[in-house]
Order: structure tokens, then C-alpha cells, then sequence
């Protein structure tokens, strides 16, 4: 969505909601897309991947400022950009790479293997759990960020649901 | 969804989040400090042409350096080049991978810092450059690659490290997401081990030492502690 429909969406949320011609908008509206963007292209690619997508795909954002702003969903563009922007590297890339999982004394786990489970996922179904699940965005945020339609990501998110029980079960 | 998966989502999410803002912050610092560079804003399209021309500079080392062993090979002759006690096997699948050539030369694009992002084009050189290493040691037709022609069971000392085989070697690849789980520590693993080790802060040289193993299981390994000190090493796992 673009930078001003954007903030008048985001204000429920509490987030960025101030964008007028006086203001620094634009370096708003990117620091807080940035934070999406990030989570959303190291849930695709895992850490180090999803940092570099980012910092190219922000790096487009500032050489294209103009073009961005006219956009109706300038995030979802960006995360297309990211993606385009390590493509190559994506060729050569093996599974992804995620924290392990910590362990706490108030939630025992029977095994540490999230982390391996979530790399075992298609990109496009860890994208919907972490982004859903892991991160807390609603469906409409989440589908705006990953530029696909809600009932796409709820396919996404119930595929890729089901399967990490499998793969933590098995584990 | 049930509350407990819920909270472990949650907490992978944090979890995963101080990463990429570890990695994030690196990468600026290695950007700002490295002798060359770049602007904190730079044109996708320039950094593309920059990839690309270091890719085919890096093609064209690796050429130089095929031809010019070839040729020493030749001058030399092959019965003084080959180890007496090596069958296949070359300089760097014999001796220890911290001091051969093509290991040395696979290890330092992928560790460097670069003011140039480091997917792409060091992945490129590491590969061209051990499948010119090798080849031209070992002797083999052109476009085989044999790196570890003998895997050997490791030790009761850390590191385990490339060339190396038994059951912690299967434990290590499933713990860094290498591509094949058998058993074998060969270059695919030692990339995985590398990755792991950027990711947590390590020392990246593809050593499974007592702080990469460590790192690995914090809650300890599965296994006996045979020794009573209080940690399950590589080679007490059953």
C-alpha cells in the first residue's frame, strides 16, 4: 500500500501514522517497512540471505523514492524487489539457516528441532507461520507484505501448519 | 493451534529477529570499515555489474591457475608430483585441510568480510577455485572435483573437521541443515558448519571445535560422558 494509505491503515495498530508533506515521510514509512521487509525475507531465506534481500531491496527504495511512493502496496513491491535482488544466490543456496530454537525451564521441549522443521518447509509456507505465527501479523498485514492475496496466505499458513506437526512429530 | 506451539513460534520469532538485527548490524560494520567502502546507498544495478565483473575475474584467476599448474605437471612429471602413499588422492585430500591449498583457498573468500555483499560472488569463487585446486593437484580429468577420496573416523580431540566420518558427523549435519545427513563430513557439511558458525557469532572456519559443538547442543549432546567431565564429546557419541 502506498506510504500515506499506509499509515492510515497502520494507525490501529499503533504504528507509523503521521505522514504529511511537511514531515520526514518517507524515512518513516521505510524504517518502519524495514523491520517488515527483514522478517519477511529471512523467513523466505533464512538470517543471512533475508539481510542482504533486505538491504538491497531498501537500497532500490531510496534510489527510487518517487516511483515507491505512487505505489499501492510500496512493502509487498520491496519484498518483490529483495527477492529479485539474491535470486542468484538462491540458485546456489542450500537449506536455509535459523537459530536453534532456546530451551527455557517454563516450556520443556521434548526436542530442539523447530529450527531444523522450519527449514524443511516451502519458503512460501514458513513465510505464512513465521509472519502469522512467530511474528503476530494479521492476515492482512501479512498478505500485504508477502504481495498475495489473504486466502493465499491462509493456504499458505494451514499447509505449512500441518506439516510442521508432522516434521516435529517425526522428530 | 495449541498454547504450547504458540509460545515456542513466538519465542523462535524473537529469537530469529536478534539474529538478522546481529547480522544486519555485521554486515553495516563490514561495510563501513573495509579499505574500499561503498556508499550506504548503492543502485541495485551497479552492485549487479560489480558481482559480475568480480565473477568473471575470479573465472579468469581460476584459468591461470589451471594452466599453470597443467604445465608444471607436465615439466615436473607426474610419478615426482603424486605422494608415495596416496592412490587417487592429491596433496589436499591427504594432508590436514587447515594446511592445504585448495582447502586454504575454499575457506578465504567464504570467511572474508567484502564491502561487496558475500552471497554471490564469494560462493562463485570458493567454487571455481577448488574445482581449479583440485584438479590441477590431483591429477583428474578436467571438471572432477576430489576433495576427500578417503574419509577417516576422527579422533578423541577436537576439531572434527573435513574428511572426517562416524556418528557425530551425522548429529553435526543435522544440526546445521547440511543438504545430505550420511554421515560424511565433505565439503557440503563443512559449508553448513561455516554458515552455522556466521550465524552464532563464531569463529567461521568450518571446525567443529568445543565452542561450534558447544554451540550446538547447549543442553548437551546424546551420548555417554564417558570421561565423567561433564560433557558428552564427539567421540563418546554411540
Amino acid at each position: 500500500m502506498g506510504a500515506v494509505a499506509y499509515a492510515r491503515e497502520a494507525t490501529k495498530e499503533g504504528r507509523l501514522n503521521t505522514v504529511d508533506a511537511s514531515s520526514p515521510s518517507f524515512d518513516a514509512f521505510i524504517a518502519d517497512a524495514q523491520v517488515r521487509l527483514r522478517r519477511a525475507l529471512v523467513a523466505r531465506y533464512g538470517v543471512d540471505l533475508g539481510v542482504e534481500a533486505c538491504s538491497e531491496s531498501i537500497a532500490w527504495a531510496y534510489a527510487n523514492r518517487a516511483r515507491l511512493m505512487g505505489m499501492t502496496n510500496a512493502v509487498g513491491y520491496l519484498y518483490r524487489v529483495g527477492q529479485t535482488a539474491v535470486r542468484t544466490q538462491v540458485r546456489w543456496m542450500r537449506a536455509p539457516l535459523f537459530p536453534v530454537e532456546a530451551t527455557d525451564n517454563d516450556l520443556p521441549l521434548p526436542d530442539d528441532g523447530l529450527h531444523l522443521a522450519m527449514a524443511k518447509l516451502s519458503r512460501d509456507q514458513r513465510c505464512a507461520v513465521m509472519l502469522v505465527h512467530a511474528y503476530g501479523y494479521p492476515y492482512s498485514d501479512a498478505a500485504a507484505m508477502l504481495d498475495i492475496p489473504v486466502s493465499t496466505l491462509k493456504n499458505h499458513l494451514n499447509r505449512g501448519l500441518a506439516r510442521l506437526r508432522q516434521l516435529l512429530e517425526e522428530n | 493451534m495449541d498454547p504450547e506451539m504458540a509460545r515456542r513460534l513466538r519465542r523462535f520469532g524473537e529469537q530469529v529477529d536478534q539474529a538478522a538485527v546481529a547480522a544486519h548490524a555485521e554486515r553495516e560494520a563490514a561495510a563501513d570499515t573495509a579499505p574500499d567502502a561503498l556508499p550506504a546507498v548503492v543502485p541495485i544495478a551497479a552492485g549487479r555489474s560489480r558481482r559480475r565483473f568480480q565473477m568473471i575475474t575470479a573465472a579468469a584467476a581460476a584459468v591461470v591457475v589451471v594452466g599453470g599448474a597443467l604445465v608444471t605437471w607436465r615439466i615436473a612429471g607426474e610419478d615426482d608430483l603424486r605422494p608415495a602413499d596416496s592412490g587417487p588422492s592429491t596433496v589436499n585430500a591427504t594432508a590436514r585441510p587447515t594446511t592445504s591449498s585448495s582447502s586454504t583457498t575454499t575457506v578465504a573468500p567464504s570467511t572474508t568480510q567484502p564491502a561487496i555483499p558475500p552471497g554471490g560472488s564469494s560462493t562463485t569463487t570458493s567454487t571455481t577455485t577448488t574445482t581449479a585446486a583440485s584438479t590441477s593437484s590431483s591429477g583428474n580429468p578436467p571438471g572432477t572435483t576430489v576433495v576427500c577420496p578417503n574419509y577417516n573416523a576422527y579422533g578423541t580431540s577436537y576439531p572434527i573437521r573435513l574428511c572426517d566420518t562416524g556418528p557425530a558427523v551425522t548429529l553435526i549435519q543435522q544440526h546445521v541443515g547440511a543438504p545430505d545427513i550420511d554421515g560424511y563430513f565433505g565439503p557440503a557439511t563443512r559449508q553448513s558448519v561455516i554458515v552455522f558458525q556466521q550465524v552464532h557469532g563464531l569463529n567461521a572456519d568450518g571446525l567443529v571445535g568445543r565452542s561450534t559443538w558447544a554451540a550446538m547442543f547447549p543442553t548437551g549432546a546424546p551420548g555417554t560422558d564417558a570421561d565423567g567431565d561433564g560433557t558428552v564429546e564427539p567421540w563418546e557419541i554411540g
